[in-house]
């Protein structure tokens, strides 16, 4: 088969000569898919950069080589390497929003890329542009072809990249994480977009992803990469079905699901190596629970099986000394299936109310209030002792805001917050302070949620010392050791600051802060969306541990549905503010009845291929300060009818735990 | 005791400084995490030899501030009467320099005055000549051998000065080396200055190495005494600008709503004045009130002092008002930051999260601002001086001493030394704390220290 991309021996590395890329070799056939799989920091993104002659500062190619469709990449002058920038190679970038020119027009950025690649100018360009815009899916797009990006939304920013990516009609597209920034449902769009465009053009794409879902979805081939090397290649079904290389079985086993509910999940000890530091033996081998002497005095060669699957470890390889049997790893400890909470119906620890969190839009001189941003919009629930509550819903939806009105951090405009029996809405300052011990938050991302002056041991007593627990220092002290005992970090990092731990560490020490004061409810917000799958594994095992230790409650918001089915008792569907399906994880994932949770469930990548039926959502979440007449999800439902413009559904129940909020059922009496 | 130690206002509030940097320093060195960017300052080369001219600076500025009086030998019954005039040890150690007054005039090395004057002869003749100076090369019999003899000067001068340099360099470098500081530049840089400092001195015992001006001072020891008063300057006045700027910036920024609103009025009207009216305004009513109350002063030094500090505290008022809202920026991003949601999860009082979590994260603004801000004062100095609302005239400073220059500046032959010197002073001590203003800078800045990370 006629390659269009060959790399071999390539050699990336800092000017101290800290290897980033090691010595990777590989190939892109016509028309397919190669991914690039690996956690942050293996050294993906580079591998791109290094092909295109991007690498930033202090950054250099030492060695190898890359043939683009005959031509050799590094032996081009840098002149003619920009015809190859967008001629015939082009890229995409993770963050849609970063990679548009904010001043100009979309249509005068993809003629920038038709005047340098295609010499098109004026009136031609103009048509071309607009044909691009319309075969990316961008409705409407004469008009949208004048319009700045802030006009667009992320998703049509990212298909205005596609667009720009095909102006130059590539050989290669190279799209580094495009998904990785964009809600669940935009995610599916944009992958079928880069599938209909691959088979239309018949490109090839080198697609850089830590998604094994992706993967599952988009690859023809997969190459993973660990510490700067390609530890594993295979095509997509036997990587997926027949993981050779210990890493990619225990990534693809550390993805949560609802098989796993009362196990622990297969975390990854550890986090990836710093770069340079493993200079002999294999680098998974500190991970590793199949390694054995050899793995750490031996570099594993790299060693291609007769099916062509390739893969760098002592476990395949001939060594001569000794191939071990393949043991299977054990069996990860089981959670007692007990439930955490005694059988007779708890009362609620929180419940909700018709909370209401709307802000005031302001305009003129005189500030006055021309509409209201209904963030949330009347949203009821409780949360036993004990029990998680998933909060799903896309970005934007007010998932967010409804976490911090509930802790107060944001004033809600209406409804109650009941906590334990007691109102939280309205209180003052000081009796609101009394009340704060007893719940408390985990955020999205680690590494903006520690003040980075601070010793972890100052993070930590922060919370005591604002609220007066727990005693004096000496006690507090104690309590500090005792706390990361429990989260499991060694008690000499309490003397350290935040920027010397990895993210998931990081999220380990939230985790403890909020721990500090001895809450009954951790509100959890996106906590495992900035971390790596093995990681994550980690973060969800040790919240799973903590609830049977100490019977918290969890609300955990999230856009990830396969977290939400590992760790969740409840699922609560958010969109645009309100609740449109409630019920236990197991109705509502298993027999979603409001046609929004089934867009949403059948968006989600799954690696086992058993694809369902795609429902596409068509169209972005409307503003949350101009909703939509009627049921909010009308405009993008296929099953919408004119009741549905009209007036918004009642709650209709399935049972005595699930409901949801749609006309296409009819009214179940009582 | 022979003197009586004098504390000037602005004394005070140099060593107030001086305190401040030290437990500063003492409190950055018990902190990694605040240590860090300073390694990245000490390994930049230019920021180093930056720093050594600026801290030989800062040892002419601190001489400069040990002031005392000296006890006259006449007693008024049995009562110790001190000096009027108010001495610093400084000028102790140059007393030559300040001494040697000629009549007016000469040009740097002369051995005479720069104009002729009639002299009258024993035998009653008058001519014109250029009349020898007093102390210039005086101990020369004949002008012809003048050359030789600053040569000479010049020579062993630079060699014993550069004898030293290197004793100093040589002692020091392996300490140096071991911090992984730039020793070679740092070694060339103190060879350099000392060899400098080394010929100078040499050739300030027997000559005007500078010239001297109207009234025959000597403009090396003119140049050297404005030093402290543009540290002070630079210095003193950012005294009165950080509580401002950092107490309204991040109040404002983290309070936001009315308190946010008020602060940003005061700042937009207080900006909006032309500064040059306001300072001249408010110098000329100090003036007015010292003028009017001479019983306040026991020396004059006292008074041109105190309107030294005022000047400070005029010049700070204006100019807080651009590192307020740079602050205030940066207070409104960090107040979104999670980790600040979080103290607010925990009910940490508003006071408490300023102080700990918002004001150790902007302090690298702060930091970078005010080393910025000095070189900006100190040329704001020397302009203000030389329209008039500066410091006192009896004050030597660098913009009294153009402002004295400017007038020489239209005669025929140009007496351009004065000038030159203060502007090639100035010039040093101001490109010094760019240059170091620059590293720091760079070494604050995440973006730039970010690559060496990237993976």
């Amino acid at each position: 088969m006629d390659s269009i991309l060959r790399v071999s021996g390539l050699i990336t590395q800092l000017h101290n000569g800290a290897r980033i890329v090691d010595d990777i070799s590989f190939g892109i056939n016509a028309g397919e898919t190669y991914a690039l799989l690996g956690e942050s920091g293996c050294g993906k993104s580079m591998t791109a950069l290094s092909l295109l002659r991007l690498l930033p500062d202090g950054v250099v190619r030492a060695g190898g080589t890359a043939q683009l469709d005959g031509v050799d990449l590094f032996g081009l002058r840098e002149s003619d390497m920009r015809a190859v920038r967008g001629g015939t190679s082009a890229m995409i970038f993770q963050e849609p929003g970063l990679s548009l020119n904010p001043v100009m027009t979309v249509g005068a950025q993809i003629a920038e890329v038709l005047a340098l690649h295609q010499d098109m100018r004026g009136m031609a360009a103009q048509q071309r542009c607009i044909a691009l815009l319309d075969q990316v899916g961008i409705p409407d797009a004469a008009r949208r072809v004048t319009e700045y990006p802030m006009q667009l939304s992320g998703g049509m920013k990212q298909r205005v990249m596609i667009a720009m990516a095909l102006a130059g009609q590539p050989k290669l597209l190279v799209a580094d994480e495009p998904t990785t920034a964009l809600d669940v449902t935009t995610q599916a769009q944009v992958l079928q977009l880069l599938r209909d465009t691959q088979s239309a053009s018949g490109m090839s794409i080198l697609l850089i992803t830590h998604d094994l879902g992706v993967v599952a979805q988009m690859a023809h081939q997969a190459g993973v990469m660990y510490a700067g090397q390609i530890v594993e290649q295979a095509s997509r079904a036997q990587l997926l079905s027949r993981p050779l290389h210990p890493y990619t079985q225990k990534l693809l086993a550390a993805l949560p699901d609802a098989n796993q509910r009362n196990r622990a999940l297969a975390a990854i000890p550890g986090s990836v190596p710093a770069l340079g530091s493993i200079t002999r033996g294999c680098r998974f081998a500190a991970r590793c629970d199949q390694a054995w002497a050899l793995c750490n005095e031996q570099t594993p060669a790299w060693t291609v099986l007769n099916d062509g699957h390739g893969v760098r470890c002592h476990l395949y390889g001939n060594t001569g000394l000794r191939t071990r049997d393949l043991v299977p790893s054990p069996q990860p400890p089981a959670f007692s299936l007990q439930p955490p909470v005694p059988s007779h119906q708890p009362s609620a620890l929180l419940q909700v109310k018709d909370l209401r969190v709307h802000f005031p839009i302001r305009k003129g001189i005189l500030k006055t209030v021309v509409g209201q941003v209904k963030a949330v919009d009347g949203v009821s629930l409780e949360i036993p002792q004990g029990r998680t509550l998933a909060l799903v819903g896309e970005s934007g939806c007010g998932k967010t805001t409804l976490g911090k009105a509930l802790l107060q951090l944001i004033p809600p405009t209406a409804g109650s917050v009941q906590f334990a029996g007691h109102e939280l809405t309205g209180l003052d300052a000081r009796k609101l302070r009394a009340r704060r011990s007893t719940m408390q938050m985990v955020f999205q991302d680690p590494y903006a949620s520690l003040n980075p002056k601070m010793r972890v041991a100052e993070i930590l007593e922060e919370g005591m010392t604002a609220l007066g627990l727990h005693g004096d220092s000496s006690a507090r002290q104690s309590l500090v050791d005792s706390l990361l005992d429990q989260v499991g970090l060694a008690r000499i990092s309490k003397w350290r600051y935040p920027h010397e731990f990895s993210g998931g560490q990081r999220q380990r020490i939230a985790i403890a802060r909020a721990l500090a004061v001895s809450p009954r409810l951790l509100i959890c917000d996106e906590p495992t969306s900035a971390l790596d799958v093995s990681v994550q594994a980690q973060i969800l095992n040790l919240l799973k541990s903590l609830q049977q230790q100490l019977g918290l409650s969890y609300l955990f918001i999230t856009h990830n549905l396969a977290v939400v089915e590992y760790l969740a008792h409840e699922v609560c569907v958010m969109y645009l503010g309100r609740i449109v399906e409630r019920g236990t994880a197991e109705e509502v994932l298993r027999k979603p009845r409001h046609p929004y949770t089934q867009a949403l469930l059948s968006a989600v990548p799954r690696i086992d291929g058993a694809q369902t039926e795609r429902i596409r959502l068509e169209g972005d979440l409307p503003s949350p300060s101009n909703p939509p007449p009627g049921c909010h999800f009308a405009p993008r439902c296929s099953h919408a009818t004119e009741l549905c413009r009209r007036a918004y559904p009642e709650n209709k129940m399935f049972s005595s735990t699930h409901g949801a909020h749609c006309h296409l059922y009819p009214d179940i009496p009582d | 005791m022979s003197f009586m130690p004098v504390i000037l206002w602005s004394d005070a509030l140099v060593f107030l400084l001086l305190a401040a940097g030290i437990s500063c320093a003492w409190y950055v060195r018990q902190h990694e995490h605040l240590l860090l960017p300073w390694r990245r300052v000490a390994q930049n080369p230019t920021a180093m030899v930056s720093l050594l001219v600026l801290s030989l600076f800062l040892l002419v500025g601190l001489l400069d501030t040990l002031h005392y009086r000296v006890l006259l030998p006449e007693n008024n019954n049995g009562q110790k009467v001190y000096s009027p005039e108010v001495l610093s040890v400084f000028d102790k150690l140059l007393a030559p320099l300040r001494t040697h007054t000629e009549k007016t005039y000469s040009a740097p090395l002369a051995m005479t005055l720069y104009a002729k004057e009639s002299i009258s002869e024993a035998n009653g003749l008058v001519s014109r000549e250029y009349p020898r100076l007093r102390y210039g090369g005086a101990h020369l019999s004949d002008p012809q051998q003048r050359d030789g003899d600053v040569l000479k000067r010049g020579l062993s001068g630079a060699l014993a000065g550069l004898l030293a340099g290197l004793l100093i360099a040589l002692s020091g470098k392996r300490p140096l080396a071991r911090h992984g500081w730039p020793v070679r530049p740092l070694l060339i840089a103190t060879l350099i200055i000392f060899t400098v400092i080394g010929m100078t001195a040499d050739l300030a015992g027997a000559y005007h190495v500078l010239g001297t001006d109207k009234v025959g001072q000597d403009v090396l020891y003119l140049s050297l005494k404005s030093i402290r008063t543009g540290l002070i300057i630079g210095t003193v006045t950012t005294l009165v600008t950080l509580p401002l700027a950092l107490l309204l910036g991040i109040a404002a920024g983290y309070l936001r709503g009315w308190v946010d609103d008020v602060i940003q009025y005061i700042y937009t009207v207080l900006s909006s004045i032309p500064s040059v009216l306001l300072i001249a305004a408010a110098v000329l009513m100090m003036q007015v009130t010292i003028d009017t109350h001479p019983q306040w002063f026991d020396t004059s030094a006292s008074r041109a002092d105190l309107r030294l500090v005022f000047l400070c505290l005029i010049l700070g008022v204006t100019s807080w008002t651009g590192l307020c809202r740079l602050l205030r920026g940066e207070t409104l991003k960090l107040r979104e930051m999670e980790y600040i949601q979080a103290a607010q999860a925990f009910g940490v009082p508003s006071l408490r999260i300023l102080t700990r979590h918002i004001l150790p994260n902007v302090m690298h603004i702060v930091l970078i601002s005010l080393v910025m801000d000095f070189s900006g004062l100190v040329l704001a100095e020397a302009v203000l001086s030389y329209v008039g609302v500066g410091v006192d005239p009896s004050m030597i400073s660098f913009g009294t001493m153009i402002n004295a220059a400017r007038l020489e500046m239209g005669r025929d032959p140009v007496v351009w030394w004065a000038l030159a010197s203060a502007f090639g002073f100035m010039l040093a001590l101001v490109l010094a704390a760019n240059l170091f203003a620059d590293a720091v800078r760079d070494a604050f800045d995440p973006r730039l220290n970010r690559s060496a990370v990237a993976a």
